[in-house]
């Protein structure tokens, strides 16, 4: 039965439904970008604010949702992000020839998708918000479709998300036919007490999930969909497929594993460590011949999640807050990283290539000093949030002693940090900036704001990594 | 009537679910692409369904009709693109999606 209570808990997600009417309606009355885009700010804020309203203890909602206090953390985590991008997506649309305000609806039910995901426990609400996020996310990747490489984008993303959904389906029917159980209730349960052991058709259906998890994730040998994508999608749309689908996704992952017990199986943990250590070194090395810088952040993007499947395979409380943590900081860095090529879009496109940032820092030394935190979050330095995410992963990594993995993270990062420098040695060359003089960050306020609130906002992570740490709940 | 015993409707369902996969790897065509991904999904419907009759619960039915509407609602985006596409290439070979590479 559905309860006032289970209503209560589930308000931020009606919210967001409700939001995704309003605004389509709202177009059906008139056309207006503005408004779109304020009606998707306060949709989102408002959802927020019903969610740090819950109590945050353990809810059951009908055996489909959980309202806990990781699902609390993760949806206010992605609600924000989703704030910032929305901020980040008028300017960026204003300028294009393309309707904009369907745009709105649809981040909105991608929006709606993620936060249900997070607060998933059982199969059928899982696959129903993974469906909610994709199909939302076809339109989104290939919106501007009279260009023909967005369109090429998403039709190849839908492609592969759609077998990615069909792997993880397959998962899940081989596993319902061996327990009998779609929640994760009951599977944890039946996996505790001995009922269900790890026969060779579990350990097939999970062996189908963690395929098609990983072709979500983008983690090696299942990541080849995504220096396409964000090549080729919007940035702001890049920047949502970067952070809020992964986050979504491997959420969910950490609750499947994590109750079942699955991580104390050998051969799924070993699986797990090797798709972990591939991910960090190829996603570093493929990185390092790169010339397209959103091509960069994909790979930059795939070595950061193989990080933070070194948190997943702790399989401990510290894992999980580790790993809560390094989304948040991986978050604003990605975020950051799609916000400066944003701002510095213009009427001729995004700044996509690496060359097209030389000799920044001698005309905009503002920019191209937060561009360089962004890198240096990103490669992991000392007093920037990637290197505390990096921190205290490592830390729930040594404290299960599993030396192997943490000498990966190390010697990759390191790896790592040759490209990162790279496009900052581009930036000091003493040449005449290639950017656009009409780049939209000129004229935003609320760009510059944001700009100004995510470098503040890496700095603070990176010398108090405390305080938040501390918000976390869990 | 005697039931199909599980084994055989695993195999089956497995046997469609790899027809689909090796249709989506093999196929130029992103019609037939899209076809065979539909097979994959309605395997694994299938297979939802005899689970569900081999323990007795309606859940396998249920997961079987929400796979139905995915399904659908995948395909009627999917379509829209390709339309999109024959628009601007005048063709649905997936050979031609190749403006995205290193």
């Amino acid at each position: 039965m559905v309860t006032l209570n289970d209503i209560n808990a589930l308000l931020p997600e009606i919210v967001l439904a409700a939001g995704a009417v309003i605004v389509m309606l709202m177009i059906a009355v008139s056309r207006n970008h503005v408004l779109s885009n304020i009606l998707t700010q306060l949709t989102f804020f408002i959802s927020f604010l019903f969610l740090i309203s819950n109590p945050g203890e353990p809810q059951l909602s009908t055996n489909l949702f959980v309202a806990d206090a990781l699902g609390k953390f993760l949806s206010g985590l992605i609600l924000c992000s989703a704030f910032v991008i929305t901020l980040f997506s008028f300017p960026y649309f204003n300028i294009q020839k393309e309707v904009k305000e369907e745009y709105y609806i649809l981040l909105i039910l991608a929006t709606l998708g993620s936060v249900c995901m997070t607060i998933s426990s059982h199969f059928i609400t899982f696959v129903l918000s993974l469906e909610i996020l994709s199909v939302s996310l076809f339109g989104l990747i290939g919106y501007l479709r009279h260009e023909s490489t967005s369109l090429e984008a998403g039709i190849k993303y839908l492609v592969l998300a759609a077998v990615a959904t069909s792997f993880i389906l397959f998962g899940f029917a081989l596993i319902y036919t061996k327990t009998g159980e779609m929640s994760l209730g009951g599977l944890g349960a039946g996996f505790n007490t001995g009922v269900f052991d790890f026969s060779y058709l579990i350990l097939a259906g999970l062996a189908l999930t963690i395929v098609g998890f990983g072709f979500k994730m983008a983690l090696v040998p299942f990541h080849f969909w995504t220096p396409d994508i964000y090549s080729a999608a919007p940035a702001p749309v890049a920047a949502f497929v970067a952070t809020i689908s992964k986050g979504a996704a491997f959420v969910f992952l950490l609750r499947l594993f994590y109750s079942i017990g699955g991580l104390a199986f050998g051969s799924v943990w070993v699986a797990f460590a090797v798709i972990a250590t591939a991910s960090m070194f190829i996603g570093n090395w493929l990185g390092l011949r790169q010339q397209n810088l959103k091509r960069l952040i994909a790979y930059s993007s795939i070595s950061h999640l193989g990080y933070l499947m070194v948190g997943f395979l702790s399989y401990s409380i510290a894992g999980i807050r580790a790993s809560a943590f390094y989304l948040v900081i991986y978050f604003t860095s990605i975020l950051a990283a799609f916000g400066l090529i944003t701002y510095l879009t213009g009427k001729r496109g995004e700044p996509v290539m690496i060359q097209d940032y030389r000799g920044l820092f001698w005309k905009k030394p503002w920019l191209a000093a937060f561009f360089t935190l962004i890198l240096l979050s990103l490669a992991g330095i000392p007093f920037t949030a990637g290197f505390m995410g990096k921190f205290y992963v490592l830390a729930s990594g040594m404290s299960t002693g599993r030396i192997f993995l943490l000498l990966a993270l190390v010697i990759s990062s390191t790896i790592g940090l040759f490209y990162y420098l790279r496009v900052v040695a581009v930036m000091l060359v003493r040449e005449e900036p290639a950017l656009p003089e009409d780049y939209i960050g000129k004229q935003s306020l609320a760009l510059k704001f944001l700009t100004i609130g995510l470098f503040a906002l890496i700095l603070w992570l990176g010398v108090f990594p405390n305080t938040f740490f501390n918000m976390l709940g869990f | 009537m005697n039931e199909l015993p599980l084994n055989v409707g695993l195999l089956l369902s497995g046997l469609l679910f790899l027809t689909g996969l090796l249709g989506v790897l093999i196929r130029r065509n992103i019609l037939f692409m899209l076809m065979s991904v539909e097979i994959m999904f309605n395997a694994a419907a299938l297979a939802f369904v005899m689970a569900g009759a081999h323990h007795g619960q309606p859940d396998g039915q249920v997961m079987l009709i929400f796979i139905l509407a995915m399904a659908a609602a995948e395909v009627a985006v999917g379509l829209a693109l390709i339309l999109q596409m024959f628009r601007q290439k005048r063709t649905v070979d997936s050979d031609n999606l190749n403006q995205l590479r290193d």
